[in-house]
């Protein structure tokens, strides 16, 4: 008898039941649970979009560290090339100098050779010319003799050819 | 929804006596505990059926303002009682709260709207999506409104406030049968609806015995069937109900003993109460989310045809 009340259906308890639920689904679901779940969809999106950008961005940042590295590699290796050829250059413009060097040297050394003996030639002509005015103004002397000039002169390149071969030049 | 509601009105003519217009407590002469409560020494009854008229007493609907009409000849009571008030304190304080929360919503939540936003996320994740499946965004906001709505009437109902002036003091309305019944005819309604919309109308009520159940036994399935229809929201109906009533009234007896017993116990009794009372707390919480929780698996086993 004391608790019969409770399990008793109450209309006007069950019609504001009704009523205030009705109002509190339309009100809640309009201005709460609508923007509140459209918020965490966005925020869902939101935080994929930023996974899905950070991972595009860090394979785009690797590709560019794996192309620095392999233009770097490049570059050193061209450097590498450059320095390799130069020292060949270097050594055969050094082979090449040395060599044009030494000809020069050799060439010179046979001009000079050559010049030495034209002038000795010169000189020993000279010399035998002297030799012969000395020898017949030596000889005149000696033999005072009226010989003219051209006779003597004769007469001493007869002798000069009679001379051995050896002391010619 | 309203085929069961004019049921209702039926329903309650026969025994409910024509009205007092003036009568400021009609619920007084209804219920022996209440006018026990009224008029102890008139009764003659003895102690301790007093004190448990008086404890049921609180746990009771009572008219607080009196509101009958004639409809044609059908007498209509819509009285403004005692849970009505608590069901609208509780609402209230949801809308308010909900509406504080709500209006700082920011893409990186945090405050009252990240605490409003986890039960949000946790009837969208785990009560809506695991048991409804493919449509589930369709029930969410009924099943978010449903928990915060039982929510806060469990937990409204717990604060002490005792009866002052015109105001009834606070009393918990889903510990009334009425309320929690509307509240399981909600999620009967939408659960019929789903199903149909689903499977659509006539493949719907087909399926209501599972394919495979041979001819022979349809005869004993379809009653059955029929009847595990209304067994779902009665079930909902009872156990919101009783977890609530129960609870209020054990934190009722306890403080009791001091009366039953001796002054004495007090100290044991009032260590109890609390501690019960702590109980309340996670109890309500609890049967919020069972009653969402199943109301969820109830519209989920209508998606499917079985």
């Amino acid at each position: 008898m004391v608790a019969a009340g409770l399990t008793d259906i109450n209309f006007a308890l069950s019609f504001w039941t009704f009523v205030t639920f009705v109002i509190l689904l339309v009100v809640l679901g309009k201005f709460a649970w609508g923007p509140i779940l459209q918020m965490i969809e966005t925020r869902e999106k939101t935080i994929a979009d930023a996974i899905e950008s950070a991972k595009r961005e860090r394979a785009a940042a690797e590709a560019a560290a794996a192309e620095m590295r392999a233009s770097l590699e490049k570059a050193r290796a061209e450097a590498a090339e450059l320095v390799r050829k130069n020292q060949q250059e270097v050594a055969a413009a050094k082979a090449e100098l040395l060599a044009r060097a030494k000809k020069e040297s050799e060439d010179l050394l046979q001009a000079a050779r050559k010049t030495i003996t034209e002038e000795k030639r010169q000189a020993l002509a000279e010399l035998r010319g002297q030799a012969v005015d000395i020898a017949i103004l030596a000889a005149g002397r000696l033999v005072q003799t009226s010989m003219d000039q051209q006779k003597q002169k004769q007469l001493v390149e007869e002798y000069l050819s009679q001379l051995p071969k050896e002391t010619r030049v | 929804m309203m085929v069961l509601f004019a049921a209702l009105l039926l329903a309650q003519e026969p025994h409910r006596a024509p009205p007092v217009p003036d009568a400021r407590h009609p619920a007084v002469t209804e219920h022996g505990a209440t006018a026990g409560h009224e008029q102890p020494e008139a009764k003659g009854e003895h102690e301790g059926g007093d004190i448990a008229g008086h404890i049921f007493h609180h746990v009771e609907d009572e008219v607080v303002v009196p509101w009958n009409f004639y409809l044609g000849r059908r007498h209509i009571d819509i009285s403004i009682t005692k849970h009505v008030i608590n069901m609208w304190i509780a609402a209230g304080i949801l809308l308010i709260v909900v509406a504080l929360a709500t209006r700082k919503r920011a893409l990186i939540p945090k405050g009252g709207y990240n605490l409003l936003e986890t039960f949000v996320l946790f009837v969208r994740d785990e009560v809506s999506a695991k048991n409804i499946g493919e449509h589930a965004n369709l029930y969410t906001p009924y099943l978010c409104s449903a928990f915060f709505f039982i929510l806060f009437m469990n937990l409204c109902g717990l604060l002490p406030i005792p009866s002052f002036g015109g105001f009834p003091g606070i009393s918990t309305a889903t510990g009334n049968i009425s309320v929690t019944m509307v509240l399981a005819l909600f999620t009967f309604t939408i659960t019929q609806i789903a199903g149909m919309r689903a499977q659509g109308v006539i493949g719907y009520w087909i399926h209501l015995v599972p394919a495979g159940v041979p001819a022979w036994l349809w005869p004993l399935m379809l009653p059955v069937e029929i009847l595990g229809l209304f067994t779902k929201p009665f079930a909902l109906t009872v156990r919101l109900f009783a977890n609530m009533v129960a609870g209020h009234i054990v934190i009722f007896f306890l403080i009791a003993l001091t009366i039953f017993l001796s002054v004495y116990v007090a100290p044991v009794s009032v260590l109890f109460a609390l501690g019960i009372f702590m109980l309340e707390l996670f109890v309500g919480l609890v049967q919020a989310y069972v009653f969402t929780m199943l109301s969820a698996v109830f519209i989920g086993m209508t998606q499917h045809a079985h």
